[in-house]
């Protein structure tokens, strides 16, 4: 199952991808997200591998993510190479208002036909968790500019 | 006069001969022992073996979501504490054992791990060989890492790097009465210690609360067993009596029985190194009192979140 949710923030691409490519960070915005720990000793990149849980109701599920793609300012993409069969991927696009943001999470939680509802389920979970994740970093990133802003003045 | 000291120079030889003969007789039987011991072992290892590879990740991966599904809908299952986890390597998880022959909270703990790390992540849990001989169920527990109990099994498995949950308390513990139901009862049992300290395995504890308000257990016909031999024949040291579904009385618990939805809580604790902590004698009396009264502190602050009655 795909979920995916964008929103528009007042902010150029470069200044989103240096918030949302920081692992660090993520347990301040990644709704859902427990723990994105480094796995490797690369950290940023292509290949960097990360230990990652996520609460989804009653259970916390996860594994281990290998950073498949990134695009400094475009794109970062993930998918699991243990665990819970997922990948996702952070998009970026420059628009009038600023950028785009598209987060993006695909996962497989196969199993007959209960499986198929838990899918549903879990679905609709990721789903609210993804559209919290985007308002917390468009709240971060506006936050942060205005501080950057009041600092510059001061 | 000759004669005598000729005749005792023969018994002297015959009480050679028949010393050699006899260890000759002593040897070989040993030797035969030897052989017979050597091969049980081996057959052990095989089939100890022959259990691990049974284990199938697709499969569980297959049937994860749909029986959490069913255990969090029925049981609300709750489990803490899986960060404390060592994530890489050999760990021997310590069980409390409740529920009767259900054990509704090891369904919980198996799941749960499966989820957070990952299915390629081992976990084996000893079971009875009652359990695991089963027709059918057997193959079904063989798939998700059930195997049958035993320190080869244990051992062969820890070696490998897998993880191996362990229920000390076995059937002693998983059928106490009602009134016990909050308590750890291991029976003296130190076997995970040795096992731990073997290995250079850490110990997490895992401590379950619930299971054993899914029925209402009565007594664990402890002297029955004895007085009917259970113990000898069939490693049985209980004779459990419950009232539970759908049989009302139940004797021996044989047949299992539908568990009450009673919720279940899971805490995992802070990993324990046996070796380091307790050094050469990681069976004392110390150690054992140490894991135990760490796994009670436990499970008593789980039972005080219990509401009257126990579903909440």
């Amino acid at each position: 199952m795909r979920v995916q949710r964008t929103i528009v923030v007042d902010r150029e691409p470069e200044r989103v991808f240096a918030l949302v490519s920081d692992p660090n960070r993520y347990p301040e915005f990644f709704v859902g997200i427990t723990r994105w720990e480094p796995a490797s000793r690369k950290r940023r990149g292509p290949g960097a591998r990360f230990r990652v849980r996520m609460r989804v109701g009653s259970i916390e599920a996860g594994g281990e993510v290998k950073v498949t793609a990134w695009k400094p300012g475009r794109l970062i993409a993930w998918a699991a190479e243990r665990g819970i069969p997922q990948r996702g991927a952070w998009r970026l696009r420059p628009v009038r208002a600023g950028t785009e943001i598209r987060l993006e999470v695909e996962f497989d939680l196969s199993g007959g036909p209960l499986g198929r509802l838990v899918e549903r389920a879990v679905g609709r979970i990721v789903g609210r968790n993804l559209s919290a994740t985007l308002l917390a970093v468009r709240r971060i990133l506006e936050q942060e500019g205005s501080v950057a802003a009041v600092e510059a003045r001061a | 006069m000759t004669a005598r000291p000729a005749a005792r120079a023969d018994a002297k030889a015959r009480k050679g001969k028949a010393r050699k003969a006899k260890a000759r007789d002593d040897e070989a039987r040993e030797a035969v022992a030897r052989e017979r011991i050597e091969a049980e072992g081996e057959s052990l290892i095989r089939g100890a073996a022959a259990d691990l590879e049974a284990r199938d990740p697709e499969f569980i991966r297959y049937q994860l979501p749909g029986m959490w599904l069913l255990a969090s809908l029925y049981f609300r299952a709750e489990v803490r504490g899986l960060e404390r986890i060592p994530e890489e390597g050999a760990v021997l998880f310590v069980g409390n054992h409740s529920g009767g022959n259900m054990t509704p909270d090891s369904v919980v703990f198996l799941l749960a791990f499966n989820a957070y790390f990952g299915a390629e992540r081992p976990l084996h849990i000893l079971a009875h060989s009652l359990v695991t001989s089963w027709p059918g169920l057997g193959a079904f527990l063989r798939k998700w890492g059930v195997i049958t109990a035993g320190p080869t099994a244990a051992r062969a498995a820890l070696q490998r790097g897998s993880c191996v949950l362990v229920y000390p308390g076995g059937d002693v513990e998983t059928h106490r009465p009602w009134r016990d139901r909050h308590r750890i009862r291991f029976d003296g049992r130190r076997g995970f210690l040795r096992l731990a300290a073997e290995t250079g395995v850490p110990i997490v504890p895992v401590v379950a609360d619930g299971g054993q308000e899914t029925y209402l257990p009565l007594s664990d016909g402890r002297r029955l067993a004895h007085a009917l031999r259970l113990d000898r024949l069939g490693r049985l040291k209980v004779l459990p009596i419950s009232l539970a579904l759908p049989w009302g009385l139940n004797v021996g618990d044989l047949l299992g029985h539908i568990p009450l939805p009673v919720k279940i809580r899971v805490e995992c604790l802070q990993p324990i190194d046996v070796r380091a902590r307790f050094g050469d004698t990681p069976d004392s009396d110390e150690a054992y009192g140490y894991v135990t009264g760490r796994m009670q502190e436990s499970l008593t602050a789980l039972a005080a979140e219990h509401v009257v009655p126990p579903f909440a």
